[in-house]
């Protein structure tokens, strides 16, 4: 799986939110906002490039206090949701 | 009331930010000192750019370095901007040019449908109800209590 072009994490109201700034248009009414975890998450998969649950869960284990499998289920539900918003492919 | 205050204030302040990046930032917009053309709560606003600023467009503008306003400019010179909501009956404002933050030129409804303000026949419309502006009074009345209501209770 990788990142959708285009989308990138900026703060916006105080939030951090992701945008798709390819398009020269941004909804208020409709912005993906994320937790500090999933921000971190965004970022780590924007530099592995190609990612996928394993190897975000993975990532996610070795910066966070976090158990492997909570890790691997929650990295999963988080990818579900972007790839239903289609900001990941 | 204080919370909702300094939302809107960095809300807006946020909105102009990207649209000075030039994006096109949609907004849900409050109030009805924009009706018949806006309808705030339910219509969103999609801000730009304020280039070239002429009577007639819709502009977001700040007033007095604290308020926001989003309303048609009645007038223009170099000096100054004025102002004043569609869906008032009284009171303009003025201000800078350089106050103006960005103008709105189509509004994207709750059903996601899109209505531009700036065809030739939005501003024909906008004229017309300008020169009325001795009734509005009476005729914001009325229309608040008929087509207001009905898209209030959907």
């Amino acid at each position: 799986m990788k990142r959708k072009e285009g989308f990138v994490l900026r703060t916006v109201c105080g939030e951090k939110v992701i945008v798709g700034e390819g398009l020269g248009a941004i909804d208020f009414g409709k912005l993906i906002s994320l937790n500090d975890t999933a921000a971190w998450i965004w970022e780590q998969a924007g530099e592995q490039g190609e990612f996928s649950v394993d190897s975000l869960a993975e990532a996610l284990c070795e910066n966070y206090e976090v158990e492997a499998a909570l890790a691997h289920a929650d990295v999963e539900a988080l990818l579900k949701q972007w790839k239903e918003l289609g900001i990941v492919e | 009331m204080k919370n909702t205050a300094v939302t809107d204030e960095l809300i807006i302040g946020d909105a102009v930010s990207l649209v000075n990046e030039g994006m096109a930032v949609t907004l849900l917009v409050k109030g009805r000192s924009m009706l018949p053309f806006i309808f705030g709560g339910h219509d969103s606003v999609i801000l730009t750019k304020p280039e070239n600023i002429s009577v007639g467009d819709v502009v977001l503008a700040r007033i007095d370095g604290r308020r926001y306003v989003l309303h048609r400019v009645m007038e223009v010179t170099p000096e100054r901007v004025v102002l004043m909501g569609d869906g008032n009956i009284r009171g303009q404002e003025v201000c800078r040019p350089e106050d103006v933050l960005a103008r709105t030129d189509e509004i994207v409804g709750e059903d996601g449908r899109h209505r531009r303000l700036d065809t030739p026949r939005q501003r024909r419309l906008a004229r017309i109800w300008r020169t009325l502006l001795p009734v509005r009074r009476w005729i914001l009345a009325v229309y608040k209590r008929t087509v207001l209501r009905n898209i209030d209770i959907q």
